[in-house]
């Protein structure tokens, strides 16, 4: 009988070079990722804001004398519009995000299993970054099944 | 280093549609089809629609056309009314009294700082000036309009404007001012200037997005 395969044997082998690349990838995607979505959240938090400015520029430019009633009418319209839109796409952008941030985050796993199994590192980092890569795999399964996090104390 | 320019050239002309985008779309939001200070008739306009002053124009689904009608001249009552071309011409042709006429109706508006727009808006088919009353009006007219506001339909129409002097039997010029405004490609133009601009951006992003990954991957 051959010698048993350990569970650790199994797993893919990066080089040390090639696991830091994956998780520099993985971070930078991430952050963009990141970076994107806040941006888009940002815009449909306040487009309510966004459109009262635009109503009283509206008005004023009635007052003005720069349009009449029926101008004025289809430029409201207008503002609801893109309001509508500001708000909608947070949800377009929110999705392409997350599918983004969890392939960045599986690139970081990924990278940080090859630490874990590279028997030419100490054993200390190795267990740091299996740990890590636990946590990284936690996140991972908790956001693709979960729509949101809260946490109440009482 | 050509490729660069190429780039640089790229990203110019992205911003430059972007500045321009707003710039054009106000400028060409509404074309002055008329814009005649004073415009000078005679007394018979009032008695015959053949010495009334006439302006023709034609809408396209969902253009409207503003008018603004005012008279500052002493002794003068002026009276504007829109008519459908083809009502316009069988009356031209009877030379009918305009005053008996019926036009069809627009929304008028007054500027009233700090005040709701629908409470100084209202709709008519005939804007009169009397004689001792000076004024300007600001009209819009779409084919029809049904409260305060306008219905849309296309088609070819005529301003009509009459009027009478009750000055010294000596002058009898009837003057008043008008302006008409149509509108114009604006917002299509401010559209498609965005959206090209916005794409040249995006996809310049997107290809230095690309050659950087290229050379990171390549340079391990």
């Amino acid at each position: 009988m051959g010698e048993r395969e350990s569970f650790f044997n199994r797993l893919p082998l990066l080089d040390k070079n090639k696991a830091t690349k994956y998780i520099i990838y993985g971070l930078l995607v991430a952050i963009l990722f990141g970076l994107i979505m806040m941006i888009s959240r940002s815009i449909a938090q306040n487009a309510q804001s966004w459109e009262y400015l635009a109503d009283q520029e509206n008005n004023m430019n009635y007052w003005n004398g720069l349009y009449g009633y029926n101008d004025y009418i289809q430029r409201q319209e207008e503002i609801e519009r893109i309001r509508y839109w500001m708000e909608w796409q947070d949800v377009i952008f929110v999705n392409i995000a997350r599918v983004g941030v969890n392939v960045a985050l599986f690139f970081i796993l990924i990278g940080f299993i090859s630490f874990a199994v590279n028997d030419k590192i100490d054993d200390r980092t190795r267990r740091i970054s299996l740990i890590i890569a636990g946590l990284i795999l936690f996140v991972i399964m908790f956001t693709t099944f979960f729509a949101s996090i809260s946490i109440s104390v009482s | 280093m050509k490729r660069r320019k190429i780039l640089g050239i790229f990203f110019i002309i992205g911003i430059a549609l972007l500045i321009l985008a707003p710039i054009l779309g106000y400028a060409t939001d509404k074309i002055t089809i008329c814009d005649r200070k004073p415009v000078i008739i005679r007394e018979d306009s009032s008695t015959g629609l053949q010495k009334a002053f006439a302006f023709p124009f034609s809408l396209e689904s969902n253009q409207k056309v503003r008018v603004e009608f005012s008279v500052f001249y002493a002794n003068i009552s002026a009276t504007l009314k829109i008519f459908g071309n083809g009502y316009y011409s069988q009356q031209y042709a009877l030379n009918n009294s305009p005053g008996g006429l019926t036009g069809l109706y627009f929304v008028y508006s007054q500027f009233v700082w700090g005040q709701t727009p629908s409470v100084y808006t209202g709709s008519d088919n005939v804007r009169t000036f009397g004689y001792s009353e000076d004024g300007y009006w600001y009209i819009e007219f779409a084919g029809g309009a049904s409260g305060d506001y306008l219905i849309s339909i296309p088609g070819s129409y005529v301003i009509v404007v009459y009027g009478d002097n009750n000055g010294p039997s000596s002058d009898t010029t009837v003057r008043f001012n008008l302006v008409v405004k149509i509108d114009g490609p604006g917002d299509l133009l401010e559209d498609i200037f965005y959206y090209i601009g916005a794409g040249i951006l995006g996809a310049l992003s997107l290809y230095l997005a690309y050659d950087y990954y290229k050379k990171f991957k390549g340079g391990r």
